[in-house]
């Protein structure tokens, strides 16, 4: 491969390894924070160390400098940690916290050096100063305790293990070190004899440094298991040919050493290549089997069998290769489990699927004209099969909620510990799933509610003790399905919302009128206005006055709901009720002149029946009706978007709910309800206001969907527009 | 020609293409002058992984014969856990702190 064929293969490569390090990232800090709490769990470690290989070993195929430099010192306290010499502390455990968030700076800003500033190196040198300040200060002079040994000896007792490995040519640049590898073993027992192989290492002149051409034999005494001295090597294992024979029978040996090779195809070769029969043998024996006279109905005799029945080898040993064998046909096609897809190449497909929908309809209404009973009944079978690959395709964009919520035990565990409040953490139901783009949507909001919960709601441990409450608070944050929605709910067990308070405040900054006391229900939706903020002390955190209103202008904006239930002095659930998919709605269809509109079902209310007299203009040039005494201000449609057509004698008035209230809509024909596909409108449309985006109707007819609350914006903002 | 070749004190995969360099142009100057052994000191070796001990295994799968005169703790210790005891065990080497 030529050098610019190299690096086009890196750029082209490269926003996967972000996206794969960005997992690998968010993999270390769930695991350091699953380590805090349970300090000892080996497998902990070891998966903690194994990720931040993985970004040190991939950073380095790309040349990331800066990331494999920096990684290599947070691999070095881990690896310290994994020995034992090192133990987990709070203190440690935010070291690395801060670590790993250097590290995804550096990822992310892999291919901007200016993006680099001198802070950013002054944080890493400190960090790196902190790093080895652990690890070279608490280093023994000694050679570390055996860590392996130290375990629960196995009950076969010690014995001697022949370990060869052979390593692959790019061992040292997926950041890998054989010389560990070997230091590791050292430390399970005691090494009867190694020999380092350098046979294959090129001549000076000719060696590329980089490449690893080493491969090492080593007979260790240690009472440790198969698995442990395997997951020495656990980093390297795909690239390294390993060959461990475990100090046991001679028949087993052969078995064993079947087992560990790495790819082989055939059983003769399988058998010669660990000597259970040599070459001359396996080739008297083959050309047994290919003179067996070819009667196409006899099947000829096995190999296996032949080399039982010719050439004495053990029955068990054949029994080993064939399941070895086997279990090579059978991992082959497990190993990719996942596909990475881009997700507009999905969207792409499911905005065809969505048309063919359409094109559908359209088919089988020219088919119910044909009255042709066969041709109708086609149809409708290849719909209901096209209508079966949308969802099935709409489904691939469905990630559990998890990985999100994942996220915030950072959060809360930083937050709460910078507001010196204790708080046990609980996630439920992560498994849930949603769309991809609404789990990204919710995130934010969602990390607003939760610091808002640790913030407001939990009060310091003093508190809570004088209220009869345990010390640590308690924050909950579950996910279920509930009929097409979502329910995500983030519930704690402080002190509640004051109503008393936020109303008192809503009247002083007049978002409600001085001396009218609201439902319950409607204060406690106070917080979410807009420039409302009970904090008594502004934090850092939250309290500056802005955000909540932030938050439920998202979640509505997701087409999603905010409810709060508030037991003041026991606790607040804030419940986020959101659609499944933002590609599909529940809509409900009008008609003004020729031209169809589609309304969000859920922000219906009523319809109402006008003469069109009926509607009068008030002194700012809106239109309003009377509904039960109440002055409703009417969108006309027909004048908004200038459709020209007759008007009709009488009119309907679709009275909606939207953030700004309710307002009315007029229309002239009411369609009915139909869930309606949701196209996005074409860059040329999209500095229309009011309308959010469209749908084609089976017989091919556009619809456009309307946006309520932008058009409710339209009524109190721009006066102009309606009057025109 | 300097008479011995030092080590730098990181003998690693990040210093390795540029020993490798050194040690190369180092190597050629010796064989032009025709001397029996190449002679390298690990003196100051203070980090040292596998990538680093390769380039001293690529230096032996050469023409030209080396000894080690002299080697740090470390290197010597990197070598018996790897298992290249075949350059430390020669008598001609100082080992500092060995007998420690």
């Amino acid at each position: 491969m030529s050098m610019d064929a190299d690096l086009d293969f890196i750029a082209q490569a490269m926003p996967a390894f972000i996206s794969e390090a960005a997992e690998q990232i968010e993999a270390i800090e769930t695991l350091l924070l699953e380590l805090e709490e349970q300090p000892d769990d080996r497998e902990l470690l070891d998966s903690l160390f194994r990720c931040a290989h993985t970004v040190k070993g991939s950073a380095g195929i790309f040349g990331l400098h800066r990331v494999v430099e920096f990684t290599h010192h947070v691999e070095t306290l881990l690896d310290k940690m994994r020995d034992g010499d090192v133990k987990l502390t709070p203190a440690i455990s935010t070291l690395l916290l801060q670590c790993n968030d250097q590290i995804k700076f550096l990822v992310e800003t892999a291919a901007d050096e200016s993006a680099d500033t001198p802070e950013q190196k002054d944080i890493r040198a400190d960090l790196v100063v902190q790093l080895r300040a652990i690890t070279e200060g608490n280093a023994p002079a000694a050679a570390p305790a055996p860590v392996v040994a130290a375990a629960p000896a196995a009950a076969s007792g010690p014995g001697v293990w022949s370990i060869s490995a052979r390593f692959g040519l790019d061992t040292f640049r997926n950041g890998m070190d054989p010389l560990s590898i070997a230091r590791y073993l050292t430390g399970m027992g005691t090494v009867v004899s190694i020999r380092c192989g350098i046979e294959s290492v090129p001549p000076l002149v000719n060696i590329d440094p980089e490449s690893c051409f080493l491969s090492f034999a080593m007979q260790l005494e240690t009472s440790a298991s198969r698995e442990d001295i395997e997951g020495a090597f656990s980093f390297v294992i795909d690239d390294c040919e390993l060959d461990v024979v475990a100090p046991e029978t001679p028949e087993q040996k052969l078995a064993r050493a079947i087992e560990d090779i790495p790819a082989a195809p055939r059983l003769g070769d399988m058998l010669v290549s660990v000597g259970a029969v040599t070459q001359d043998k396996l080739d008297q024996v083959l050309s047994t089997q290919q003179s067996t006279p070819g009667m196409p109905a006899v099947p000829k005799a096995k190999i296996g069998d032949l080399l039982e029945a010719q050439a004495g080898v053990a029955p068990e040993v054949v029994a080993a290769a064939l399941g070895k064998q086997q279990k090579l046909r059978e991992a082959a096609p497990s190993e990719e489990r996942y596909i990475r897809v881009q997700a507009d190449r999905l969207d792409a497909v499911i905005n065809l699927l969505g048309e063919l929908v359409i094109a559908g309809a359209g088919a089988t209404l020219l088919a119910r004209e044909t009255h042709h009973e066969a041709l109708i009944e086609a149809n409708l079978h290849m719909n209901g099969l096209i209508e079966e690959i949308r969802n099935g395709t709409l489904g691939l964009r469905m990630v559990p909620v998890g990985e999100t919520f994942s996220r915030f035990r950072r959060v809360v565990r930083d937050t709460a510990s910078s507001l010196g409040k204790e708080v046990n953490f609980e996630i439920f139901g992560g498994d849930a799933e949603l769309d991809k783009s609404m789990v990204e949507k919710i995130a934010d909001p969602l990390m607003h509610l939760v610091r808002n919960s640790l913030d407001h709601g939990l009060e310091p441990p003093q508190e809570r003790m004088a209220a009869g409450k345990p010390s640590a608070g308690k924050l909950v944050l579950s996910a279920r399905h509930e009929t097409g929605a979502i329910l995500i709910r983030i519930e704690d067990d402080g002190r509640g919302i004051n109503r008393e308070r936020v109303l008192q405040r809503a009247w002083n900054r007049g978002l409600v009128e001085q001396g009218v006391v609201p439902s319950d229900d409607e204060i406690n939706m106070l917080i979410f206005e807009p420039g409302f903020s009970t904090a008594e002390q502004v934090t850092n955190l939250s309290g500056r006055g802005v955000g909540m209103d932030v938050v439920r202008r998202n979640i509505e904006a997701l087409r999603g709901t905010l409810r709060l239930n508030s037991n003041p002095g026991k606790g607040l659930q804030v419940d986020i009720r959101l659609p499944l998919t933002l590609a599909i709605i529940d809509g409900f269809m009008v008609g003004v002149g020729k031209s169809k509109f589609v309304l969000p079902l859920e922000s219906v209310v009523e319809v109402i029946e006008s003469g069109g007299d009926n509607v009068r203009v008030d002194d700012k040039g809106r239109h309003c009706v009377e509904l039960r005494g109440a002055v409703l201000p009417v969108v006309r449609l027909r004048t908004l978007y200038t459709v020209e057509s007759d008007l009709p004698d009488r009119v309907s008035i679709v009275v909606v709910n939207s953030t700004r209230g309710k307002y009315g809509i007029e229309v002239e024909v009411l369609l009915g309800q139909n869930q309606t596909v949701i196209k996005p409108l074409g860059r040329l449309f999209k500095t229309l206001r009011g309308i959010s985006g469209s749908s084609i109707l089976g017989n091919g007819e556009v619809a456009l969907i309307l946006d309520v609350s932008s058009l409710g914006e339209l009524i109190t903002g721009a006066d102009t527009l309606i009057s025109a | 020609m300097a008479e011995r070749f030092e080590l730098p004190a990181e003998l690693n995969i990040y210093s390795a293409l540029e020993i490798r360099d050194n040690l190369l142009a180092w190597a050629a100057e010796g064989a032009t002058k025709g001397s029996d052994y190449l002679e390298i000191s690990a003196r100051d070796v203070a980090e040292v992984d596998a990538s680093g001990l390769q380039l001293l295994a690529a230096l032996s799968n050469g023409e030209q014969p080396w000894r080690l005169v002299e080697a740090s703790t470390v290197f010597v210790e990197a070598c018996r856990t790897i298992g290249l005891t075949q350059w430390i065990d020669s008598r001609h080497t100082k080992i500092e702190g060995a007998g420690a």
